[in-house]
């Protein structure tokens, strides 16, 4: 018993030492619940595995091509329909956000990603680019230091995805 | 001798000089006269310029629904489809022919679509088919290639006009998008020499001349179609002589000015063809709207007779009120086609034993949902003149759902009378509002003013501002969260009887709904649950009403109410929509969308004007509201919101809290699932008492709406930073942990207390422990 706390003390210290969450991170699944039955009818939001249906897409692709004219206001009412498809996708999210981003409306960008973010389930490289929108927001504020800040995370994000 | 010439010059000048005392005043008289003609005829000229220029731009702006999209893997069923089809006057055949028809084949159908310039360009007629499965959209084919599509959407429905002060309303017709058999017959019927004759038809006036003195009454006119417009500019009902001298000139005035085919389309969209109530119906575009709920181009040859005909005389050929009479009128009418070959001679017998097409109930003003129009016109006020908005013809792309408003009208009206009955309330005596909008996105999908929704009267969604009772109290619980080291769901409040002393004396001592006390150790989540008054007094007060303010600022209230603490029971106003908007900040987990009733705006030639784009921002930590949406699934789960799961399948998470003001008058419910959020009030406008809390009350509406919906779960991504614990909830409020039954509560990582003991998860051997456990080690 004593050993086994001790084995755990070392460990935890070792691990808190690194920068505490890691331990607790990952592996987290929805423990059975017993306030109702499993629901029906939800999208599982888990993961990689949140790929965009076809319809939406499609109307992806269509903005990524108004993009590339340069018509700003069609890309992002066309990502806004994509939206009106799959109103928790964080890419779509995301590239909305580049298309604020390329209009120069960047507290916009800034809160899109963000959202993005927050749907977002491990897929690091999604949010490490939002990190990188954000921190370009920052620092056309004037805010270095919370631009850095959110660089490194970008980074950290990304040898994450890397791994 | 000269005697002689005398008298004979004398004679001559005798009859000169009578002539010429009067030509001196003769000049000067027709000099007047010609100028006075002259003077009257530029002030004629002005006038009929301005009126024509001003009819070519006083067109009201158009209000648009979204689109309805159809994609593989849609939750939808075919009725809801046929429906909106029905709605958008698109015509069921056995087999699909023109555009704006439609096809069901058992799971199948197959639509031909209107072509329709929508804000982000124009998109053809398209011609598909759908096939259902299992309530879902299953597959989507394109007809024209044969190949798969991924997405496409129908045309969206016209739902109003804002209206130019006269109210009148146009459906603006461009003179080459009209139907040649219109004009032709037009022409053929009113006037032959439209294009030859300068305004005015001498040989048409003389024929009818002749015509009527014959009959010995008025049976033919001689006016031209010139004649008609400007008849139809100053639409009065004497026609003197004078009056139509002045017409005349103004016809020939006109033709100087204007070319055929300019006084042609002016033509086609001021006649005037109709009355409904006090809607006068000018055009061919709109009247064929109000007959036959189908634009123009769809009309068959009948039909088009039948609106030339009503040009004589629209009341009096109306076919709704004389059938016979407007039948007759039609075929007189269909026999001059013949006569000038627009119809086969030996079609025309079976044309005209063709019967009345005419929709018996006129669409509804175009006017149809005039509380969510109210909303659009509000938000589009601060960024265009009101006279903008009502004389350049703007196109407005709202994002309206017709579907959930016909849902949200029909349940409200149903239950409103159900409830009266119940509770043995005169019938009338109630009114609702009710506000829908799409959880993300911000959208408001339906609006709904009162029971009587066809009336554009007090919109109680937008203007009744009543108190809000415990709707108030997410905001006061999700303060409280907001500090997790001294409150979590666990968290022990105190419901003893409480008395607080005013500033004027006076003592105030609420009571819960149940009229009891609950002891002091009632845990936090079955305080919010079951909507406990006075243990969320002291809460209120503990975190500090000033707190629950800002919270409330930061939810997206506009408002500034006093910091007392009644405002934890919610004893201050608001409307429903602004009630919306704070839950929607709950429901999308702390992100603030300002609620929107509008997509876009194009200009009346469909150049884009102004956009209204997603615009979100995160003013609360998710954290929190995570832990508050998680309380607010039980408030439906064991709460005062239970008995909506009577209607509704327990399998949909839903989240929301029930509002009850003092002596029941107002009776409210706010909720959500994973993709709609609707507020309903239910209350009298006498402000009377309803007998109705918000369970009995505005909770029934609530659960019978939506049920009608294709629901989504309400189940948010658990941030990263809150962590479930099991614990006994028979158990919270002591400390011997008996585990068993299990629950799983949610807290702020790092903040589960001491003295929490949480449960061995029996399913799993792995136990989720919170940060603490390693100081824990050492107690």
């Amino acid at each position: 018993m004593l050993g086994n706390s001790i084995g755990y003390a070392a460990t935890g210290c070792l691990l808190m030492a690194m920068g505490g969450c890691a331990v607790f991170k990952g592996q987290v699944t929805e423990p059975p619940s017993t306030s109702g039955q499993a629901a029906t009818g939800t999208r599982r939001e888990s993961g990689s595995e949140q790929a965009a249906g076809p319809a939406a897409q499609a109307l992806m692709a269509q903005a990524a091509s108004h993009v590339e004219t340069g018509d700003y206001q069609k890309a992002a009412a066309t990502l806004e329909r994509a939206l009106y498809i799959e109103p928790r996708n964080p890419v779509i999210y995301a590239q909305l956000a580049d298309v604020m981003l390329a209009q120069g409306l960047l507290g916009e960008a800034e809160n899109l990603a963000r959202r993005s973010n927050s749907l977002a389930r491990n897929q690091p490289d999604l949010q490490a680019k939002n990190w990188m929108t954000i921190a370009r927001a920052m620092r056309a504020r004037g805010e270095t230091a919370s631009a850095e800040a959110a660089e490194m995370r970008a980074r950290e994000l990304k040898n994450l995805a890397g791994e | 001798m000269a005697r002689k010439n005398t008298s004979r010059k004398k004679k001559s000048s005798a009859n000169h000089s009578w002539l010429s005392a009067l030509l001196p005043p003769f000049v000067v008289l027709s000099s007047i006269v010609v100028v006075l003609a002259t003077l009257y005829t530029v002030y004629l000229d002005h006038r009929v310029r301005s009126q024509f220029e001003g009819a070519r731009w006083s067109l009201p702006a158009q209000v648009y629904a979204r689109p309805m999209e159809l994609y593989p893997g849609l939750r939808l069923q075919i009725e809801v489809l046929t429906d909106e089809l029905q709605r958008l006057g698109y015509r069921h055949n056995a087999e699909v022919s023109g555009s704006g028809t439609y096809a069901v084949d058992g799971q199948n159908v197959t639509i031909v679509t209107r072509p329709f310039r929508f804000w982000d360009g124009l998109q053809t007629t398209q011609k598909f088919r759908i096939e259902f499965a299992k309530g879902r959209i299953k597959g989507l084919t394109d007809l024209e290639t044969g190949e798969a599509r991924h997405i496409t959407r129908l045309d969206p429905l016209l739902i109003g006009s804002i209206y130019p002060v006269q109210g009148e309303d146009r459906i603006l017709l461009h003179i080459n998008g009209v139907p040649q058999n219109l004009i032709n017959g037009l022409l053929a019927v009113e006037d032959k020499n439209f294009y030859e004759h300068f305004g005015v038809d001498p040989k048409s006036i003389m024929r009818a001349m002749i015509a009527n003195l014959q009959a010995g009454r008025v049976v033919q006119g001689g006016s031209t179609i010139t004649q008609q417009l400007v008849k139809n500019f100053f639409l009065t009902r004497e026609q003197t002589l004078i009056r139509k001298v002045r017409e005349a000139i103004m016809a020939v005035l006109l033709e100087l000015h204007y070319g055929k085919g300019e006084i042609l389309e002016a033509y086609l969209n001021e006649v005037y063809l109709g009355q409904d109530g006090a809607r006068a119906i000018h055009g061919f575009g709109l009247a064929s709207h109000f007959y036959f709920k189908k634009p123009l181009a769809e009309l068959k040859v009948e039909e088009v007779a039948l609106l030339i005909s009503l040009v004589k005389g629209p009341s009096y050929y109306d076919p709704r009120r004389s059938a016979e009479r407007s039948v007759e009128r039609r075929n007189l009418v269909l026999e001059r086609f013949a006569a000038n070959g627009l119809v086969d001679e030996a079609e025309l017998s079976e044309i005209q034993a063709r019967p009345l097409t005419v929709v018996e109930n006129p669409p509804q003003g175009t006017t149809r949902f005039p509380a969510f129009v109210d909303l659009v016109r509000r938000q589009l006020r601060g960024h265009y003149r009101e006279a903008d908005l009502t004389s350049e013809g703007l196109r407005i792309f709202t994002t309206l759902d017709p579907h959930v408003q016909e849902i949200a009208e029909r349940r409200l009206k149903t239950h409103l009378g159900k409830l009266e009955s119940m509770r043995g309330l005169p019938a009338g005596k109630l009114e609702a509002a009710t506000v829908i909008t799409s959880v993300d996105g911000g959208k408001v999908l339906a609006l709904v003013g009162g029971r009587d929704t066809g009336y554009a009267g007090f919109n109680r969604a937008l203007d009744a501002r009543r108190p809000i009772g415990s709707l108030v109290k997410p905001a006061v619980y999700l303060t409280a969260l907001s500090r997790p080291h001294r409150y979590s769901p666990v968290t022990l409040l105190n419901d003893r009887r409480l008395e607080l002393i005013q500033p004027n004396g006076d003592i105030w001592a609420p009571e819960n709904y149940d009229k009891r006390f609950h002891g002091d150790e009632v845990p936090l989540y079955i305080a919010l649950a079951k909507s406990y008054n006075v243990a969320t007094v002291r809460l209120g007060m503990d975190i500090g009403i000033p707190s629950v303010i800002d919270t409330l600022g930061k939810l997206g209230s506009k408002g500034k109410p006093l910091a007392v603490p009644s405002l934890a029971l919610g004893a201050f106003e608001m409307a429903p929509l602004e009630v919306a908007q704070i839950y929607n900040t709950l429901a999308t987990g702390g992100y603030y969308t300002p609620l929107l009733s509008i997509q876009a705006v194009l200009s009346r030639d469909s150049e884009p004007l102004s956009r209204y784009p997603l615009r979100l921002r995160q003013t609360y930590d998710e954290g929190p509201v995570y832990i508050l949406n998680w309380n607010m699934r039980q408030i439906m789960r064991i709460g005062t919101a239970r008995s909506a799961y009577n209607i509704i399948s327990r399998d949909i998470d839903l989240a929301g809290k029930t509002g009850t003001t003092d002596d029941l008058r107002d009776s409210w419910f706010a909720g959500y699932s994973g993709n709609f959020l609707s507020v309903v009030w239910v209350g009298r406008d006498d402000n009377g008492p309803t007998k109705l809390s918000g369970a009995t009350g505005a909770l029934q509406i609530w659960a019978h709406i939506m049920n009608d919906l294709e629901l989504e779960s309400f189940k948010p991504n658990r941030p990263d930073n809150v962590v479930m614990i099991p614990l006994d909830p028979d158990e919270v409020e002591h400390d011997d942990e008996d585990c068993d039954r299990i629950m799983y509560f949610p807290f702020i990582r790092g903040t589960v207390g001491r003295d929490i003991e949480p449960c061995e998860d029996a399913h799993s051997h792995r136990q989720e422990r919170d940060g603490n456990w390693f100081l824990d080690l050492f107690r």
